[in-house]
């Protein structure tokens, strides 16, 4: 009897056609195309569990993985980990070489990515939030010999032959035409799929050496870390700012600076804010411990109550970025002319106003990535002393000479703030980072502050 | 696609969309919009931005529309409009000139430098530093405005295919050029399972390869394309399962909603190999003629679509080009044609036929290509076939 199981990718899936009379766990009967069929990413699954009942798997997806171990051999020579990164490989190594790892920011994390690929020596795909940080992976991956490195961003659809980087939102569109050509799939800012968006991304490859990265994972227990244990692999190694301030990153002086509202802005944020907060007392009468979503939902179902959302927006964007706040920015860039700053604020139009103020460049999502490019070089060679941005450095580009952050304000919570922290933490010689974090008192802004708590 | 505070739609009975389509009634708002847009030309996209969002309100209200439909209808006029820089200096080089000197200087003395070097006034320069940005670029009118009633159009179809785009799957009914509307889909990637309806129409279930896990929204854009391809049949429906602020919903469409007819059906919808065989039977003469669009063949509740029929004066041999397949599905394939006294040939591509068990009847009916089907021997195997009497065997050929 033909004891082989036949493992076919299809766009995304597999087409699985078992022995006669075996069932598999993973393989559901699709009628549309008279076939079993999987997800790719239970490839690995279907390949244990083949193994464990003495199945031969004849697949079209391994053989296309295999890659040069010359150009291994020599990369992997000379690549170098600290002791917390050699643990967290070996973490990893444990559980299957299937995991979420998670260093601060400047721990190098990218290091441990590369030491993964170089030792799994198969063809590798790496998944990151932004076009700009898919544009660092390209540099850093070629840097460590795993080039030509292909790349799906910025309107490019290019496979490399060892390495190819994606965005999620690429990884997400065309991951099921290409997801059988990797056998190593990295995820960079990993926490972004605990919440099941674009969750096909992972999905839809076939890679059975997994790794996620992360600064800031999700609690223990949550919902989102065991979507990602299901997609990537469970939380094997963790480390935090605390154990590596000081050694392995630069030691951080923390600032909280509080401004006031002016008159003017105090009443103007009042008008704001009332309306909405006596629609949500009402609302919570009759709803009790409903959440934000819920309530504005609610409340957008009527004119007034559009009208109450539209102005605490703008009361939230005022407390943001008040005149005090854009006057501290100045001040504080003055200050630090010598040093290299980056300026984060809330919302893009702040970081636009913070530039045009003080003369330095914004990097945003409709900034080019060949000026992003440029920006970060010029940065790095001290040609501008600052650079301001909303939310595309909240992650993973690495500033290595970045030793000020001023955040002026954040609206993404705790993980923001340890990521936007983390970008000056980066250790070099004799460097000692500054944060300085501007709040407006009696303010929601205030509040956010606080909820965020303090990174060291 | 219009975002989600632009859709407008109506709930029934809690679960079902209803569009709220733009009629004749509605040029009357329209052209006067499209007025205030002409007027606008000119002016700087966000100041435009402002001024029509304004005025589309009130206009749109007056005739009992909401904002939504205002900005759903100037944003989907937009997409026809250009935009340009307005600075006397590349704003990209004016940053890289300023922001270095400011690195150094003060303000004030690094914008005076900056200036000067560029050949430009401060105020100039000032001005031109993030003029590239998408709102401050001037926005520019089309060469040829088009009537209201045309604009009403379009935006029905982008009303329609935004609703679609947040849908996990179709069920369509087509009563003409079936194959064309389902060639497409599949084009797309998508997966399309037939149910015979009533007579002379075909019902098509059209989902994705992963929709058969969970309820994915991966696939919507690919979904609301195929709208303006059906829409060009005649009595077409169409049932959608769509996602709207969480909630899962219905969409029922058909051939009555005023959406824009503007798309043509699509000639091409042909793999390479279908072009290039295609191009290689039409230099077949006698006796032999090729016919392109052959018709589906229904068996049991399936139908098939072969790519190609070869006609010959003794019979009739059908192609089938497969890109994808396992044993069981070849052989269900050629059983059941086989079964309604069809003659097919299933030619699939080398690179894929390596590891599949070949036996039976679909040896019988296999030719096995690489990257080019050989017409040639395509035309040895249909003679061969159709020389064949019925339970005889015909080898393969691993062309």
């Amino acid at each position: 009897m033909d004891s082989k199981l036949r493992l076919r990718f299809d766009r995304g899936t597999l087409v699985v056609e078992p022995p006669v009379g075996i069932t598999l766990s993973d393989a559901l009967w699709d009628p549309r195309s008279d076939s079993l069929r999987a997800p790719a990413h239970r490839f690995h699954h279907l390949l244990k569990e083949a193994s464990q009942r003495g199945l031969h798997v004849d697949d079209d997806i391994q053989a296309g993985w295999a890659d040069s171990p010359v150009r291994q051999a020599t990369c992997a020579s000379r690549l170098q980990l600290r002791p917390y990164q050699e643990q967290a490989l070996a973490a990893w190594r444990g559980f299957e070489r299937r995991g979420l790892i998670c260093l601060p920011t400047g721990a190098g994390k990218t290091r441990v990515a590369v030491a993964a690929i170089l030792e799994a020596k198969q063809s590798a795909v790496v998944l990151c939030p932004t076009r700009a940080l898919a544009a660092a992976w390209v540099l850093e991956l070629a840097q460590w010999g795993l080039g030509p490195v292909g790349l799906f961003s910025d309107g490019e659809r290019r496979l490399g032959d060892v390495t190819t980087v994606m965005t999620f939102e690429s990884a997400y569109r065309h991951m099921d035409h290409v997801g059988h050509r990797f056998g190593v799939l990295i995820v960079d800012e990993a926490h972004h799929f605990g919440s099941l968006g674009r969750a096909e991304a992972l999905e839809a490859c076939a890679a059975t050496t997994r790794m996620g990265l992360s600064a800031t994972p999700p609690p223990d227990g949550s919902v989102a870390l065991e979507r990602l244990s299901w997609l990537v692999g469970p939380l094997v190694f963790e480390i935090g700012f605390a154990d590596l301030v000081g050694t392995h990153l630069a030691p951080v002086v923390v600032a909280r600076l509080i401004v006031r509202l002016d008159q003017d802005e105090r009443e103007r944020y009042s008008r704001g804010v009332d309306p909405f907060l006596a629609m949500r007392r009402t609302f919570l009468r009759t709803n009790p411990g409903v959440d934000y979503v819920t309530i504005a939902r609610a409340l957008s179902a009527s004119r007034e109550g559009r009208s109450a959302l539209r102005s605490h927006a703008a009361a939230m964007a005022l407390s943001s970025f008040p005149r005090a706040k854009r006057r501290l920015v100045e001040q504080l860039l003055k200050t630090h002319k010598g040093d290299r700053s980056v300026v984060f604020t809330a919302y893009v139009e702040n970081a636009f106003t913070v530039a045009e103020d003080n003369l330095i460049p914004v990097i945003a999502a409709e900034t080019s990535a060949k000026e992003r490019t440029q920006i970060l070089e010029d940065l790095r060679a001290g040609k501008v002393r600052a650079v301001a941005s909303a939310r595309v450095l909240n992650e993973g580009i690495d500033l290595p000479d970045a030793n000020v952050a001023i955040i002026v304000a954040g609206t993404q919570g705790r993980r923001e703030h340890v990521q936007r922290v983390g970008r000056v933490l980066r250790k070099a010689k004799d460097k000692t980072a500054r944060v300085y974090e501007l709040v407006t008192e009696e303010t929601a802004d205030a509040r956010r502050a606080e909820a965020r708590g303090t990174i060291c | 696609m219009l975002t989600d505070t632009l859709l407008s739609y109506d709930v029934a009975d809690g679960a079902r969309v209803l569009p709220r389509w733009l009629s004749s009634r509605d040029e009357v708002w329209v052209r006067a919009f499209q007025e205030e847009m002409e007027a606008c030309a000119g002016m700087s996209a966000v100041i435009m931005e402002e001024r029509l969002r304004d005025v589309g309100v009130v206009l749109a209200a007056r005739h009992g529309r909401g904002a939504a439909v205002a900005r759903g209808v100037w944003h989907v006029e937009r997409a026809r409009w250009r935009s340009k820089i307005d600075a006397r200096v590349s704003p990209t080089r004016a940053r890289a000139v300023t922001f270095a000197l400011a690195a150094q200087k003060e303000r004030q003395e690094a914008l005076a430098m900056a200036s000067q070097q560029l050949g430009v006034a401060e105020s100039e320069l000032s001005h031109a530093l993030f003029a590239d940005r998408p709102d401050r670029r001037i926005r520019i009118a089309p060469a040829e405005p088009i009537a209201p009633a045309e604009l009403i159009g379009a935006y029905n179809l982008a009303l329609a295919q935004s609703l679609l785009v947040r849908s996990t799957g179709l069920t369509i009914v087509v009563r003409e050029h079936a194959r064309r509307v389902v060639g497409y889909a599949k084009l797309r990637g998508l997966m399309a399972t037939f149910a015979e309806g009533a007579e002379a129409e075909l019902r098509a279930r059209i989902d994705g390869p992963l929709a058969l896990f969970r309820h994915t929204l991966k696939y919507g854009r690919a979904l609301a394309d195929i709208l303006p391809t059906l829409a060009t049949t005649a009595n077409w429906q169409l049932r959608a399962e769509i996602v709207l602020r969480d909630q899962r919903m219905s969409l029922d469409l058909d051939a009555s909603a005023p959406l824009a007819r503007s798309h043509a059906l699509p000639r091409r919808t042909d793999s390479q190999a279908e072009k290039r065989l295609h191009r290689d039977l039409l230099g077949v003469g006698p006796p032999w003629t090729v016919r392109r669009e052959s018709v589906a063949i229904k068996v049991g509740r399936q139908l098939f679509y072969p790519d190609f029929a070869l006609v010959h004066a003794r019979g009739t041999v059908l192609v089938e080009l497969v890109g994808y397949w396992t044993d069981q599905y070849l052989e269900a394939k050629v059983r059941a044609l086989a079964h309604v006294g069809q003659r097919l040939i299933v030619c699939v591509d080398a690179k894929n036929a390596q590891k599949v068990a070949l036996h039976g009847p679909t040896l019988d009916s296999m030719l096995v290509y690489e990257k080019r089907v050989p017409a040639a021997a395509l035309l040895a195997r249909a003679e061969r076939l159709l020389d064949a009497r019925a339970g005889e065997a015909v080898g393969g050929d691993y062309a």
